[in-house]
């Protein structure tokens, strides 16, 4: 009987010190960005991607929100950078795109960033490469909805296919 | 990818994924009390969970219902937390109330609470189209789920297996059977973890 209580103080201790450890930052959110890639009449490719606030603001000024207080919109030269960095888009012949920043527009705590890549006419052999906020967060999903030349697809970028362009 | 498969896989890495531990552990605390042969009462049981955070996932991204997230954040491991006392707690289910019956209940009614967790998350992201990726999401979830049983189960299987040795080894019956003991030592961890969640998330 002295066995098992000695067991049973150190399965206690044990669980005590496993449940100390916890802490809040175990709660579980999604981490996702979702965007809609579609074509402009002349044929750019536009992008326009969801993403929350408080992340997206973390990610481009590099520094995490105070908790409670208002999240400022980051400016554009800041996110025109950021976008730059983890949205990728090549055209048929592997050539890099530029981004152009086209408007930013927030709806509670969502930013809505569009971006086109004026130089790309057509989506022939386009990749994409969508590594937004995987800086941030091992578990981030980003969801790629394209709407290009009358095929829907829906494209899944996780950190860890993070340098895999996707054919679009 | 289909849009609905996108999802799907989206639920589903959500449920396996093992940095966020809160649907992990009650899904542990509500295999707990189970055994490779009662999978098809853990089946029911997950399955009401589902549902019910199926219903409430629905109700709050359709905004027919609006939830404080704060409340629920606290709310979800209170339901851990309950599901685990109710495996320390109730030894014999066949003479509780509604005999075994009632634990698929309780897990749709907590299946409720988890579903408002992640509800005001997507229905800020998925503003517009919102059915497909809805229901991609629970079946990922679903499936996920199912994973994480059959593998609590094989760990369960491993774990009753050393407790016997050690209790015949031991040539004290009195310690009790290796299910029973599974049962507290996995209650107990996970009531632990999750205690400490509702005191860092009480909301008022």
């Amino acid at each position: 009987m002295v066995a098992a209580r000695r067991w049973a103080a150190v399965g206690a201790i044990l669980v005590l010190a496993f449940g100390v450890r916890a802490t809040v930052a175990d709660a579980h959110p999604l981490h996702t960005t979702l965007t809609e890639l579609t074509t402009l009449p002349d044929g750019t490719p536009q992008l326009v991607v969801r993403v929350f606030l408080d992340d997206f603001s973390a990610a481009v000024t590099r520094r995490v929100p105070t908790p409670g207080a208002p999240i400022p919109m980051p400016a554009d030269t800041a996110v025109a950078r950021y976008v730059g960095e983890t949205v990728l888009v090549s055209d048929g012949a592997g050539r890099r795109a530029p981004l152009v920043l086209a408007g930013m527009r927030r709806t509670d705590d969502l930013v809505w960033v569009t971006l086109r890549a004026p130089s790309v006419r057509s989506m022939t052999g386009a990749h994409l490469t969508m590594r937004v906020l995987f800086d941030r967060w091992d578990d981030q999903v980003n969801i790629v909805q394209s709407a290009v030349g009358g095929r829907r697809q829906t494209l899944l970028f996780t950190k860890h296919d993070a340098s895999s362009p996707k054919p679009i | 990818m289909s849009e609905l498969f996108a999802f799907g896989t989206l639920g589903f890495r959500h449920i396996t994924d093992p940095r966020g531990a809160d649907h992990i552990l009650f899904l542990l605390a509500l295999a707990a009390i189970y055994r490779f042969k009662d999978w098809r009462e853990c089946t029911w049981v997950v399955t009401a969970f589902t549902l019910g955070h199926s219903v409430t996932l629905a109700l709050a991204v359709t905004g027919a219902v609006v939830l404080p997230s704060r409340v629920i954040e606290f709310l979800i491991p209170v339901t851990i937390v309950a599901t685990a006392l109710e495996n320390l707690f109730v030894r014999d289910r066949s003479a509780a109330l509604w005999g075994r019956r009632y634990r698929p209940v309780f897990a749709g009614v907590f299946g409720l609470v988890h579903g408002a967790g992640f509800a005001n998350y997507l229905r800020s992201l998925f503003v517009d189209r919102i059915a497909v990726p809805l229901f991609g999401f629970n079946v990922g979830l679903e499936v996920g789920q199912l994973v994480v049983i059959a593998l609590a189960f094989l760990s369960f299987a491993a774990i009753d297996r050393a407790i016997g040795v050690v209790v015949s080894a031991s040539r004290r019956p009195d310690l009790g059977r290796p299910v029973r003991i599974r049962t507290l030592a996995v209650s107990v961890v996970v009531m632990s973890v999750a205690s400490r969640w509702m005191l860092e998330r009480y909301p008022w």
